[in-house]
């Protein structure tokens, strides 16, 4: 039960996280 | 609309209906009925979750504000992908496990009766109010822009979605709401390619028009108990909303207790966990093209075209000023200083909040979309606001039935009797709502209102279900507990400064745990 909550944890908080990044790149190439 | 955007639209509604009834198979008993035998696959389990969170408001305002706000509002599902991964370890295990058929009714096997009526009663309330907020919001703006009465666009909306509900139960709501995932996502990717085909400069360069106008920027890292969206609200108070939603509220537990296993049921929370976020990027992403789309062709003032009719009839020298400069400007921020001077103009006539947000996207998409494409969105509208009410009806329907009528009124009655029971009660929840969509015209700001309803009761019932799995918690804790957690919640609410609503959620929480903790310890 553990591992498979640290599994999917880690999976589903690196798709947040690239998410994340993907969005503060587009607020900051194109807010002045 | 062109007959042809209107024979889409009734053809959709004729197919969703025809659909449902085709998928009543099985449900002659309450398990079928309320949960589908617990037979569904993970993936319908998971579209139909996001569906219900899909509604009318989320195309119309949620759109509407990614215009005039631009993508901050993306901000409140920070918390969300959090809350599947610890709800697929506690919660979903506890609830699927239990075999019961609302989450209530586990907590009187937990605690006891008067906590599992309090918590289904509160839901019962809030979801009662929220749900015909749900139809009023599209019927109103039907209702303006084609003229018609409001009744009739709340029974556009509500027969067809009432139809299927009380035939088919869970089963039938769950895969016509898999199959309108598909129109929904379908027409918005349609109008964001139509925008990036009308708007006369490259995608790159509209982002820039867009940026310079402040509407991508997202993130607000400013730690405030005022702000509504900010990124710490969303990421601590949204986790706390989102862990209450999911895990405690009828409408989306249902769903994943009709999942096969609960491992299946897992999985199907963890679509909304990659999926969410992206899918309200895209849903704002459309608000902000559509405000690209107006820098370049002049468009309307006001969008809302009865208030616009009251203001040329009142005020006819006015606003025709205000127009003239609005469609000779080319600078955002005077065209926005523009439209707020209209606005202010529009609501001292009228004296009613203008709610011109929610008139933006479907003045647009009438105005402006190819025959057939504009029908698929009004489509999509009213297939969002059909999954969103269908989940609500059916969780009201359920409660209803198992948590007052079985557990109070009659107990030992045959199976077909609660389905008969069961049926009925589903077409009482959806006269009500019906009802109540057509009398809500002034509700106030349609997002802020839904939420709002949600988050007075959600935290404070979450944190019921926390000191539920803590062993040494009590009945009488949990109850007291619930009770004083609604109460803190209400006088953050009404008292001053008044705190953003996603962070009652957090207060009711940790009040219900810190108040029915001691509690239970002292009772042993």
């Amino acid at each position: 039960m553990r591992s498979t909550f640290k599994r999917t944890l880690f999976s589903v908080m690196s798709v947040q996280v690239i998410t994340l990044v993907l969005l503060w790149i587009l607020q900051h190439t194109y807010t002045p | 609309m062109h007959w042809l955007n209107w024979v889409i639209v009734i053809g959709w509604l004729a197919y969703v209906v025809t659909h449902g009834i085709r998928r009543s198979k099985g449900t002659s008993s309450t398990e079928g009925y309320f949960l589908a035998n617990r037979s569904l696959p993970w993936w319908a389990v998971g579209l139909s979750v996001m569906a219900t969170q899909l509604s009318a408001v989320t195309m119309i305002g949620t759109t509407g504000q990614g215009a005039t706000d631009g993508m901050g509002f993306v901000q409140f599902y920070f918390g969300l992908p959090l809350a599947m991964v610890i709800l697929g370890v506690t919660l979903v295990p506890f609830l699927h496990g239990a075999k019961v058929y609302t989450a209530y009714e586990y907590l009187e096997r937990r605690f006891d009766a008067k906590t599992r009526s309090l918590t289904a009663f509160l839901f019962l309330v809030s979801r009662a109010m929220s749900c015909g907020t749900i139809i009023a919001a599209p019927a109103v703006v039907f209702s303006t822009i084609f003229g018609w009465p409001v009744a009739w666009s709340v029974a556009l909306i509500g027969i067809p979605a009432v139809t299927y509900t009380i035939v088919g139960g869970v089963q039938a709501v769950t895969w016509v709401d898999v199959k309108q995932m598909f129109l929904i996502v379908g027409a918005l990717l349609a109008v964001v390619i139509t925008l990036l085909v009308k708007i006369p400069v490259s995608p790159s360069d509209a982002l820039h028009v867009a940026g310079n106008a402040g509407r991508l920027r997202v993130f607000d890292f400013s730690f405030s108990l005022t702000n509504t969206y900010t990124f710490w609200s969303g990421l601590i108070g949204g986790t706390f909303l989102m862990l209450s939603y999911f895990g405690t509220d009828q409408s989306q537990v249902q769903r994943y207790l009709a999942a096969k296993s609960v491992d299946e049921a897992r999985s199907s929370l963890l679509i909304s966990a990659y999926w969410k976020i992206p899918l309200q990027a895209l849903v704002l992403l459309v608000g902000v093209l559509v405000f690209v789309f107006y820098q370049y062709h002049p468009g309307p003032v006001l969008f809302n075209p009865a208030h616009e009719r009251a203001v040329q009839r009142v005020a006819p020298a006015e606003y025709a000023r205000i127009k003239a400069r609005y469609v000779s400007s080319t600078v955002p921020f005077e065209r926005a200083a523009l439209r707020g001077e209209a606005l202010a103009l529009a609501g001292r006539i009228t004296h009613q909040p203008t709610k011109d947000v929610n008139y933006i996207i479907p003045r647009f998409v009438l105005d402006n979309l190819p025959i057939g494409l504009a029908g698929l969105f009004i489509a999509a509208v009213i297939a969002a606001a059909m999954n969103a009410i269908s989940g609500e009806l059916m969780s009201l329907s359920t409660a209803t039935v198992i948590d007052f009528y079985k557990r109070w009124v009659r107990s030992d009655a045959p199976d077909h009797h609660f389905v008969i029971v069961s049926r009925t009660a589903t077409a009482f929840w959806g006269l009500f709502a019906c009802v109540v969509a057509t009398f809500a015209v002034n509700l106030g700001s349609l997002i802020e209102v839904v939420n709002r309803f949600g988050s007075f009761f959600y935290g404070s019932i979450l944190g019921v279900f926390l000191l539920a799995m803590i062993p040494r918690a009590r009945g009488l804790g949990a109850f007291f507990g619930l009770v004083a957690g609604m109460l803190t919640v209400g006088a953050v609410n009404f008292g001053e400064p008044s705190v953003s609503f996603l962070w009652h959620n957090v207060i009711g929480a940790v009040v219900v745990v810190a108040v029915g903790l001691p509690l239970s310890l002292l009772r042993e």
